[in-house]
């Protein structure tokens, strides 16, 4: 009797400390999918000279595409999953002087969207797509961007293009 | 003339006796009695209330919760048992933190399987229970998984939306009990028990799996099994007495036939032995 309790304690002890070991796989937050198009020819890709974008706040570029490349015509740019709103700097014509400044044709772009949550798993929690994206370009004296459309307002996964950017 | 009067009362009192003994002799001494004492035990509802819950409810921040539990005795061994409960508790994930919150009834019967001794009123026991929850789930806060750490480089970005909870949620388990209920005081009783649940249906149409339900504890999410436990104090509320039923053990079911059986084949042995006599004392006319 005495060995069967015994026994009983160290089985229920084993069913609370012995956890699965989680990781996700399941799923992924999407970014946005741009691509950039000459604007006078509107079926030609152009790649921006030397382009650079920093999230606002932020004191490095996105490291999805090369900061400083000219030959980038489509990019991933990552949202901020956990609010309704995220703003970069598209920079072209880009240089960083010793102290990190940056300079060069600053054009700023809010985005808007309504973060749509999904649970996955466990390990996953939960994930997030987006719905209703509008994009808003700052105007200032000369901004390098012209025009923008949205391809796709609902960013549920990153293979389609959801944003154009003309210049 | 007095004293052969006297010697006649002397030698017919001892012939009485004779007689007397005689008789004696021929009834068998019984050896092993049967008691004829009946042990009245005590039937009624036992009302009690699970004090784990209570006190993990004091010690943790993130646990409410409150168990009555009731049962009554029907037989020698049976009792019908039945749990009322509410519990609330916040779990805390690596992401997200959610609150399920409910209540729980179960019901089923238990079966005493401890032979107690004279005045003892102890069990170790085997039950099933049937057990209905209803709740709710809260999420209280999320993070976004995103494995891209460009906004958020130290952990997952917690968001600023509020999902909506998740009501009217139903889960219906079968349980099995195995426990011990000891008496403390007259009628009063300490009682142990672990559980085994195997879930029969919940609600897990949602958005949200059910991790954890009221009554069932945790829920996983590839299998149907759940342990839970319950430490509770209880009072029987003695309603009627009935006589135990004490049980035949093997061995004296086995000498109570082998007398029974030798007290007929002697009764025989006389009987024919008697006819004889007869027979021989006619024959003797």
């Amino acid at each position: 009797m005495k060995r069967s309790i015994l026994f009983l304690v160290i089985a229920l002890g084993c069913f609370w400390s012995c956890e699965k070991d989680d990781i996700c796989i399941a799923g992924d937050t999407p970014m946005m999918r741009i691509t950039f198009v000459n604007f006078i020819d509107e079926t030609l890709e152009k790649a921006p000279e030397r382009l650079l974008i920093v999230g606002k706040d932020k004191t490095t570029p996105i490291t999805t595409i090369s900061p400083g490349s000219s030959s980038i015509t489509e990019a991933l740019i990552p949202l901020v999953p956990n609010t309704n709103q995220t703003e970069y700097y598209l920079v072209t014509n880009a240089s960083i002087d010793s102290e990190g400044n940056v300079s060069g044709n600053i054009d700023a772009l809010i985005l808007s969207y309504t973060p749509n949550p999904k649970y996955i798993s466990k390990a996953c929690g939960y994930i997030v797509s987006y719905d209703n994206l509008i994009p808003i370009l700052t105007p200032d004296t000369d901004n390098w961007i012209k025009k923008i459309t949205v391809l796709s307002p609902s960013i549920t996964n990153e293979n389609e293009v959801h944003l154009k950017i003309y210049h | 003339m007095k004293m052969k009067y006297t010697l006649k009362y002397i030698t017919s009192v001892i012939g009485l006796f004779v007689v007397f003994q005689l008789q004696a002799q021929q009834k068998k001494i019984d050896l092993n009695p049967k008691d004829t004492i009946t042990h009245m035990e005590s039937y009624g509802i036992r009302l009690g209330m699970d004090f784990s819950k209570k006190i993990l409810g004091q010690l943790k921040p993130d646990f409410e919760g409150l168990e009555l539990v009731a049962d009554f005795r029907l037989s020698q061994t049976l009792y019908l048992a039945a749990e009322l409960g509410n519990e609330k508790k916040t779990i805390t994930e690596d992401t997200y933190t959610f609150t399920p919150e409910g209540s729980y009834f179960k019901i089923g019967i238990d079966q005493n399987t401890y032979d107690n001794w004279y005045g003892m009123n102890n069990m170790i026991h085997l039950g099933g229970r049937l057990a209905y929850a209803k709740y709710s789930q809260t999420i209280n806060e999320f993070a976004v998984f995103d494995t891209d750490r460009y906004w958020n480089p130290e952990g997952f970005g917690v968001s600023d939306q509020t999902l909506p909870s998740y009501t009217g949620l139903s889960a219906m388990w079968l349980e099995v009990v195995f426990g011990a209920k000891v008496e403390l005081f007259a009628n009063i009783f300490l009682n142990a028990s672990v559980r085994g649940g195997y879930l029969l249906s919940h609600d897990n149409n949602t958005n949200f799996p059910n991790n954890w339900v009221p009554g069932f504890n945790a829920v996983t999410e590839e299998s149907k099994f759940g342990v839970g436990y319950n430490y509770s104090i209880s009072y029987l509320i003695p309603i009627f007495k009935k006589p135990k039923v004490y049980k035949e053990s093997e061995e004296a079911k086995k000498k109570r036939l082998q007398t029974a059986s030798e007290e007929k084949s002697i009764k025989k042995a006389q009987r024919a032995s008697d006819k004889e006599e007869k027979k021989s004392s006619k024959q003797s006319l």
